[in-house]
């Protein structure tokens, strides 16, 4: 019997990474289906993840990347034995 | 992040003072190092110059480079540590530990409030409200204001996309001590935006 806190707290990550034991998924999923807490905390949680992979900035300016290529490259040829 | 034998000659190369061995690494992992960096950071200019830190770094201590961990491995774990010094050194306050608000249980471990509606489910939400600026703001803040070492984790295995067991590698940490942080990292962003989103809802 999972009970909510364990699978808050033990069990929610490794279920999102399909790692768990068949014996705890099928109690898991079993406890899903009378607990719509936390299914809302799972889809939650999951939105969440989402979410911040969204909120992930712009890649580094095109013009950037050029003049910190130049810069460097200038720099280690002095360097250069 | 696989290891090739491409890699190996890059390696190679990069112990002879090649540099254009250099100009094919930064082709290749810029935009990583760029976007972990500002994950780390949270600050575009902070961001650029750890790429700058992190390239020069590999040119010159690519003898340091082992060869035990694949080289995507080790420039992560350059870029990483390299992120959170910058950061450290911007950091005006203490960090405290990360103990994200947990539902109410009761002391059989079952949830107090049984139901759910719609504030509490609120990834049913359309898309609209869900990246509005607003909602943008309160997630970018929420992310800035967790441990560093919390949001490391998470910027490298949410965004970057590596594995429990990567991450670890890069980190330096256990991959139990990994998860859990990870685990309470997006444990405290779903609370932040639930208690945002939960107000919209309902209001």
């Amino acid at each position: 019997m999972v009970t909510c806190k364990e699978f808050i707290l033990d069990f929610l990550a490794d279920y999102l990474d399909e790692t768990l034991r068949p014996e705890i998924l099928v109690e898991l999923e079993q406890h899903l289906e009378e607990c719509p807490p936390c299914v809302a905390y799972l889809n939650t949680y999951k939105k969440t993840r989402d979410l911040v992979k969204e909120a992930a900035p712009a890649d580094m300016p095109q013009e950037m990347k050029a003049i910190l290529r130049k810069f460097l490259l200038q720099q280690l040829s002095k360097e250069k034995p | 992040m696989v290891e090739t034998d491409l890699d190996l000659d890059l390696v190679e190369r990069l112990r002879g003072g090649d540099t254009t061995a250099l100009e094919v690494l930064m082709e290749r992992y810029t935009s990583r190092v760029y976007r972990l960096a500002h994950g780390i950071t949270r600050n575009e200019a902070d961001a650029q110059e750890v790429v700058q830190d992190v390239f020069l770094t590999l040119f010159r201590k690519i003898h340091t480079f082992e060869g035990r961990a694949a080289l995507g491995s080790w420039i992560y774990r350059v870029a990483t540590n390299a992120a959170l010094i910058k950061r450290r050194g911007r950091r005006t306050d203490r960090e405290v530990p990360l103990e994200p608000p947990l539902p109410a249980f009761d002391s059989d471990g079952h949830r107090l409030v049984k139901r759910a509606s719609a504030q509490t489910d609120w990834s049913q939400t359309p898309e609209a409200d869900l990246l509005s600026q607003e909602t943008r703001d309160i997630l970018n803040k929420a992310i800035d204001s967790l441990p560093d070492q919390h949001r490391a984790v998470l910027v490298l295995r949410d965004i970057e996309g590596l594995s429990n067991e990567e991450v670890a590698q890069v980190v330096g940490d256990s991959v139990p001590a990994v998860k859990s942080r990870l685990h309470r990292a997006r444990m405290a962003l779903r609370e932040e935006l639930t208690r945002h989103l939960g107000l919209r809802l309902s209001g």
